[in-house]
């Protein structure tokens, strides 16, 4: 836009100073209108593109740092399948698990819940001492498991704990 | 549409100053005047008051009217071609048809800065202020100053001077404009016409409200266009084509310019000649009559104030069903906003081509013989092309342009001002006022504000020599600059608090009417007289000191804000640009009177219920005006956010969206660089 407010206004003034002392019907102009407008959609995509790059190097620096850590958790990622065999106390360990597990309908109290972003680790100190008909799924993509009495959702759009317990 | 004020007077001191005029006293313009009164014309206009009656009558029964939301905002469910069409009809009056093509006949191209600075200010408005003003979850703008402020004084001020605005400047041009049109093209009485034109109007802002509107707007915007299309290709042809305009322009003179009466006056050449700079549209800083520098930037502080803080235009935004089809909606209006310059500068200079001895006219006697007045006749310039160059029937489709643009713009401001005068002083006054009530308040205004309309009639025609145009012109341009620099802080800036604010918009106001009321004193003569008005108050030209007034009001407001006691982050969630995607809850400031209000709603409705009437009569006028009161009373309070909408986007048409703003940008700035 400065650029822009520069050319112009060096080219008017240059102009109306040429045109000023002849009584001439209009405004000579030294470059051909369609020359100018293409002079000025340059001088715009330009700054566009210093803004787009500006934008860039600005938002790049803080999301670096969750960038790195997102990657760990994938890392450290792996899916339950079986469904008869749960982990207690998850100290360390983040994943991010879908439920699609056909589970049989005696594990009440599965309880999943899926890490979108980074940042908590989960503790969960589980014992068997979790009453009957809990069943606790979150889910990133909203996967519901339809088999278990008294299943609930619960969409969790912040980080969520990763938790499964045995029965 | 405030943008056309600047242009209606120009109060340069090299060129002429062309003012509106009152041709009441007019009998016969010339021998070729041409009445509408052949079969093929009074069936297009029949045909075309039909088409809108019954677009706005499908609109009815398209959206519930029964609620505050339905009835103020369409229910929200506007997709983008109504958003789009609506915010051009609405922008788009008989004044820019009359004011930009007599400017342009006058002056040149520059006055479609005007146009051309919108597309840009526009994309403001879908970008960075509605985003807020959606999640803050307002209706109105003295609303959202409320929420975002505290207090009641900032919000009072800002709907008494909308309104004032309103009334005085909007829509007394626009009437004004169609009023001259109607006069010239059809011979009617002006009182007979305007109060015609009024009574549609209302009827269809009345009974539909918001949606109505929208819907009847896509159709005018249609017809705006299409007879405008036609208009130009009939006047390029017949000056010879756009090469011809280029040449013969410069020698557009009068045959007359001698004055009449040398011991009154003198007239000097550069009264009559066309300017040599009238094919650009950035002009000499300091001798131009619109400088460059005011151009750019002046005019996109008032059109920031125009597009993105005013009622009208931003009602529009938020009846969209989401922030894409509202973003979409603003590149629609931005690229429908390149066409005035073409449709109606471009004319207007062909107009002064053609018939340079009427709409050239310089000699004060023969002027006012011309159209009326003494100072110049600029302005009958597109009713004069009307009026001469188009056949038959065509002549009907122009008249239903103008009427087109008229009605449009009229009904949009019936319905803001009554939208602002229901929501923020109505529930000051009571409120415990439930829903229907508020519906039925709504409606009564804008019978109100016609009425005020009809007696602003005889005010307009008793302007003779155009002074009251001066005055509107000011009114707009030395008011509007303090609202938009508080607006602009109060979404940026976090720590704007409401003593700022305040105080920001008094001294803005003062410093405005420092300037306005001596301007009005002294008048702003003409070419030939000019004016006596001290250099000191009015040598500074008046985009220049709207770009002062915007900064001396935002240095005023930081200064005051930095001052004082900032306003806590907790109140101010959704409030603010950056705080806009923002979850939490929000203590809101004005909350203890929101909640007075609500509970005094609540009684109230409960009270009606008891003792609702069940006659026949009252059903049927209730279900004819939208089916009220029954339903509401499960709603909560109309600001209660029971549908705030989210202004989160689909990413794919997000970028979609982004990437059209960009080209639309591009072609934008072109369009300028060709012309500069």
């Amino acid at each position: 836009m400065g650029k822009l407010c520069a050319v112009t206004s060096c080219l008017l003034l240059t102009v109306s100073a040429a045109a000023a002392q002849t009584a001439q019907p209009q405004i000579e102009r030294l470059l051909p209108q369609w020359l100018t407008g293409i002079i000025a959609v340059s001088a715009f995509l330009f700054l566009v593109f210093v803004t787009l790059l500006v934008k860039k190097a600005w938002c790049e620096k803080p999301s670096r740092k969750t960038a790195v850590e997102s990657e760990s958790d994938r890392e450290n990622e792996f899916v339950v399948t079986n469904g008869n065999t749960y982990e207690t106390n998850l100290d360390t360990i983040r994943r991010k698990s879908t439920v699609e597990s056909a589970r049989e309908n005696e594990f009440e109290n599965t309880y999943e819940t899926t890490l979108e972003m980074t940042g908590r680790k989960s503790t969960v100190e589980s014992t068997g001492e979790n009453e009957f008909g809990n069943t606790y799924e979150t889910t990133l993509e909203m996967v519901r498991s339809k088999e278990d009495p008294n299943a609930f959702d619960n969409l969790a759009f912040g980080s969520a704990d990763d938790k499964v317990t045995s029965m | 549409m405030n943008k056309l004020l600047n242009l209606l007077i120009l109060k340069a001191d090299q060129s002429s100053s062309f003012t509106l005029t009152t041709p009441n006293l007019l009998p016969n313009l010339s021998s070729d005047k041409g009445t509408i009164n052949n079969p093929a014309d009074i069936a297009i206009i029949v045909g075309y008051f039909i088409m809108v009656i019954s677009v706005g009558i499908w609109s009815m029964f398209r959206t519930n009217r029964g609620t505050v939301g339905g009835y103020f905002l369409a229910g929200r469910t506007m997709t983008w071609w109504p958003v789009g069409a609506s915010l051009f009809a609405s922008n788009i009056g008989s004044g820019h048809f009359v004011g930009l093509a007599g400017t342009g006949a006058a002056s040149g191209i520059a006055v479609g800065g005007f146009e051309w600075n919108a597309l840009f200010i526009v994309l403001l408005l879908g970008w960075l202020f509605v985003p807020v003003y959606l999640t803050a979850g307002v209706i109105t703008m003295p609303q959202y100053l409320k929420k975002r402020f505290g207090g009641t004084r900032i919000s009072l001020y800002l709907s008494v001077i909308s309104l004032f605005l309103y009334i005085f400047t909007k829509i007394s041009v626009d009437m004004f404009s169609g009023a001259v049109f109607i006069q010239q093209a059809l011979g009617w009485n002006i009182y007979v016409a305007v109060i015609t034109l009024l009574l549609i109007t209302a009827l269809y802002t009345v009974t539909g409200g918001l949606a109505a509107l929208m819907y009847t707007d896509t159709f005018q915007t249609f017809v705006i266009i299409a007879g405008a299309f036609v208009l130009t290709g009939f006047s390029f042809v017949q000056v010879g084509g756009y090469s011809a305009l280029l040449a013969k322009y410069s020698s557009a003179t009068p045959s007359n310019f001698s004055s009449m009466d040398p011991q009154r006056y003198n007239i000097s050449p550069h009264c009559y000649t066309p300017r040599q700079d009238a094919f650009n549209l950035l002009r000499d800083p300091t001798t131009g009559d619109l400088p460059w520098p005011g151009v750019i930037f002046g005019i996109a502080i008032v059109g920031g104030w125009y597009w993105c803080t005013d009622q009208v235009i931003v009602q529009r935004c938020l009846a969209a069903r989401s922030l894409t089809h509202v973003k979409a909606g603003c590149i629609m209006c931005g690229y429908l906003k390149l066409l005035p310059m073409f449709l109606m500068v471009f004319p207007g200079m062909i107009s002064r081509i053609l018939y340079p001895d009427e709409v050239g006219c310089v000699v004060p006697e023969l002027c006012k013989m011309v159209c009326g007045t003494e100072v110049g006749c600029s302005n009958i310039a597109y009713p004069k092309l009307v009026v001469s160059i188009m056949p038959n029937g065509l002549r009907g489709l122009m008249l239903a342009v103008m009427l087109a643009a008229l009605m449009s713009s009229l009904a949009s401001i019936f319905n803001s001002s009554s939208t602002l005068f229901t929501m923020d002083i109505w529930t000051r006054i009571r409120p415990q006022a439930t829903e229907r009530e508020l519906i039925i308040v709504g409606r009564v205004w804008v019978l109100c504000i016609v009425a005020i309309s009809i007696c602003w009639i005889p005010v307009v025609q008793a302007a003779q020599s155009g002074q009251l145009f001066d005055y509107i012109q000011s009114v707009s341009s030395y008011l509007a600059p303090p609202i938009a620099s508080v607006f602009l802080l109060a979404v940026f800036v976090k720590r704007v608090n409401e003593m700022g604010a305040f105080w920001g918009l008094i001294g803005g106001l003062l410093m405005g009417l420092c300037r306005m009321l001596p301007e009005f004193w002294f008048g702003t003569g003409s070419c030939i007289f000019p004016s006596n008005c001290p250099y000191l108050v009015c040598g500074v030209h008046y985009l220049h000191f709207g770009i002062i007034l915007f900064f001396c009001t935002s240095v005023l407001v930081l200064v005051v804000s930095y001052c004082t006691k900032p306003i806590e982050d907790q109140h101010l969630h959704r409030l603010v640009f950056s705080l806009r995607h923002s979850k939490e809850e929000r203590k809101d400031l004005d909350w203890e009177q929101e909640e007075r209000g609500r509970r005094a709603q609540r009684e109230a409705e409960e009270r009606i219920r008891e003792k609702e009437a069940k006659s026949g009569i009252c059903h049927l006028v209730r279900r004819f005006c939208g089916g009220g009161g029954s339903e509401a009373p499960e709603q909560d309070a109309p600001e209660a956010p029971e549908k705030l909408p989210d202004i989160s986007e689909d990413p794919v048409w997000k970028y979609t969206v982004d990437a059209n703003a960009l080209i639309m940008m591009t072609v934008a700035v072109f369009m300028w660089g060709y012309y500069a």
